[in-house]
């Protein structure tokens, strides 16, 4: 291997190593949106307002469809936000949050709106992609054995207090009665 | 001179109280049928460790109350104050076994905020709540807007007399019918009757709206309850806002609205009377208010340009104030946006607003439309006078259920529960400014719990004083019973412990 192919093939790497550089920086400069928790924009949301954005956190509730798109609520350790996001994006959820499962955690990119001229006002994120971060999972509820025992030591207080209850408005009843 | 209580005075009061609480013991069997259906078996057992616990304690009041003792108005209303704490208390036991609060006087607040129709929430992670939970909030919401006394007085009191005072204490004084417990009864009518059109509409809407059939049965049923009952619960963190449509919400407003109108109302119109909608006081005194208001809050909207167009601004601006003064609470915007954008004008519109609330015997609360109108009159008749000669006789007349004249006593006893109103809402507020909140923010949090609204400007959460959730529980409860059983239940134990120390 000669000094020129030498020189040209370190050019071809500082070039391609520029050039992964300055694409990354381009996509770090203007194409990356900022992440943004629900608690700042609600608290700041003209600073937000037509900005696109990245939202995470977890789709909860029932996504609701309408036409060719749906409404996804999606709830970070803050507040939950509606997503207005094409069918083709619900698709991609497999688990939403309820009181049997953690719904999958997903980033949300799409254009903040503030009060929303195209919903009546609401506060909402119109995304153009939605993918998971963590897929979600069922949430065990074992049975609590100390409250299952209690349970009929208290049913059999109760029914012993009913028949001390009773004798008792008898007895009341039975002494008006002779008076 | 008080009377001072006697030993079969405290055994009434504690017999009442013990089959009230066996009431709402009996409804803990709603969410244990819906914990088998969902097959939520740990739910299930908190429920039935409840019931148990709250029969027992039932049974125990009812026993060691035993008497032939007669109830007067003390009874009545001392009964009426003391059986809401009871019932407070021994309601949160599911709240507290099901791990979602983080003290018991947390979960204390949400019972209190459920049974006095306020809507104010400290549960934590609410979108995660077991379905046989969520029946049990948006339950005693329900039983809370026609009255835990009417639940007894329906199934439970057998004394006519007692029946009555009973009632009253509750801070209901309408006889629908002669009967007490036909009055009960017909509250109770009526109720389900809307129950079930409110849950049919609400249950078709959610489907239209993309909810799965069984989910938006359940969610119909849930905001129907809370919107009847001018609760303001939902099932999930963002209230109505969850469900982002025009159609859910236009019907939680008729059916809020209409959970605002006086039982006897529902009654006169039931029965042929269509026109006493548009005669009554009260109807045209909220009609009045709420018009007014509603201009202010979208004025005050539209100079601080909140929404984009009119549509939205009436939209979001009618749909709070609506639910503001019909002391329902639901909201379809986040809590901090009425304190960083909603701008001072349309935030005191609200405070009004949730301070006069709805009619008198309905599901609202509030100082309520009827004493603003007594009070509005009592106004006109005196202007009349200054502008008549000194010798003129004339009488001032309303109508309410038939023409009334407008007599001293009314006017006084108006003003009267008014003047208590304001003071605690100051007393609130006051609270609210110790802790630390700014006093706009304390102001709207106040009227809202004093007014047994259940909108919230970000102040009611977890992480507040307990001190604050003493005084906003105390609130709630005075509101809804207006003080009269309140101020009896206080001076009943001050006189029977005066007495002991004699």
């Amino acid at each position: 291997m000669n000094h020129g192919n030498i020189a040209r093939r370190a050019l071809l790497y500082v070039a391609l190593a520029f050039g992964i550089l300055v694409g990354a920086g381009a996509e770090e400069d203007g194409a990356s949106p900022a992440r943004v928790g629900a608690k700042a924009l609600i608290a700041d949301p003209r600073a937000y307002d037509g900005r696109e954005i990245l939202f995470e956190g977890e789709a909860i509730g029932d996504p609701m469809r309408r036409g060719d798109h749906a409404w996804i609520n999606v709830l970070d350790a803050d507040a939950a936000l509606g997503v207005y996001a094409p069918l083709s994006d619900l698709d991609t959820i497999g688990a939403f949050g309820s009181s049997r499962a953690k719904g999958d955690i997903v980033l949300v990119r799409g254009i903040f709106h503030r009060a929303c001229p195209d919903h009546g006002g609401d506060m909402d994120i119109h995304a153009t992609s939605v993918t998971i971060v963590q897929p979600g999972h069922a949430t065990p509820h074992p049975v609590d054995t100390l409250k299952l025992i209690l349970v009929p030591v208290f049913i059999a207080l109760a029914a012993g207090l009913y028949v001390v209850w009773r004798k008792r408005e008898a007895a009341v009843k039975k002494d008006r009665w002779l008076s | 001179m008080t009377v001072k209580p006697t030993l079969d005075d405290v055994k009434l009061v504690l017999s009442y109280t013990g089959k009230v609480v066996i009431g709402v013991a009996i409804l803990l069997v709603i969410p244990m049928l819906t914990a088998i259906a969902a097959g939520e078996w740990d739910c299930l057992v908190y429920f039935a460790l409840s019931l148990g616990i709250s029969l027992s304690i039932g049974f125990l009041l009812a026993a060691l109350g035993a008497t032939d003792r007669k109830a007067g108005w003390m009874h009545g209303m001392v009964t009426g104050g003391f059986s809401w704490i009871v019932v407070m208390a021994v309601a949160a036991l599911p709240y507290w076994f099901s791990g979602h609060y983080l003290s018991y006087l947390d979960a204390m607040f949400d019972v209190m905020s459920g049974f006095t129709t306020t809507g104010l929430v400290l549960i934590q992670d609410l979108d995660h709540v077991a379905t046989s939970l969520n029946m049990w909030r948006h339950l005693l919401t329900f039983v809370g807007g026609q009255g835990v006394i009417v639940l007894a007085l329906t199934f439970l009191v057998k004394d006519s007399g007692g029946g009555y005072k009973l009632y009253v204490g509750e801070g209901k004084d309408e006889r629908l019918f002669p009967s007490i417990f036909h009055t009960a009864k017909a509250i109770w009518k009526i109720s389900l009757a809307y129950l079930a059109v409110g849950t049919l509409a609400l249950w078709a809407a959610g489907i239209a709206i993309g909810l799965p059939v069984g989910d938006a049965f359940l969610h119909g049923l849930w905001v129907y309850m809370a919107a009847w009952s001018t609760g303001g619960f939902a099932p999930m963190s963002q209230n109505i806002l969850y469900y982002h449509s025009a159609l859910y919400e236009g019907i939680t407003v008729v059916f809020f609205i209409l959970g605002s109108f006086n039982f006897a109302l529902h009654n006169a119109v039931w029965n042929g009377n269509r026109k006493e909608i548009v005669k009554n006081i009260e109807t045209a005194s909220f009609a009045t208010t709420m018009s007014l208001l509603t201009l202010v809050t979208c004025w005050g909207l539209m100079k601080l340009r909140v929404y984009p167009d009119l549509a939205a601004l009436v939209r979001k601006g009618f749909y709070q104030l609506a639910s503001a003064h019909t002391t329902t609470g639901f909201m379809t915007i986040y809590p901090r946006q009425l304190a960083n954008e909603w701008g001072d004008l349309a935030v005191l519109a609200m405070i009004v607003a949730m301070l006069i609330g709805g009619s008198a015997c309905s599901t609202a609360g509030g100082f309520k439309g009827l004493r603003v109108g007594i009070i509005w009159k009592a106004l006109v008749q005196e202007t009349r006078k200054l502008l008549k000669p000194g010798s003129a006789v004339f009488a001032q007349r309303f109508h309410y259920h038939g023409e009334k004249n407008l007599s001293e006593s009314q006017v006084r006893s108006a003003a009267l529960i008014v003047i208590m109103y304001v003071a605690i809402f100051f007393f609130a507020t006051l609270a609210g400014c110790a802790a630390g909140y700014p006093l706009l923010e304390s102001a709207f949090e106040s009227a809202s719990v004093t007014g047994n609204v259940g909108f919230s400007i970000g102040v009611t959460q977890a992480a507040m004083p307990s001190f604050l959730k003493v005084v906003y529980i105390f609130n709630m409860w005075a509101g809804r019973l207006e003080f009269m059983a309140v101020l009896a239940t206080f001076a009943f134990i001050a006189a029977f412990f005066r007495r002991k120390q004699a």
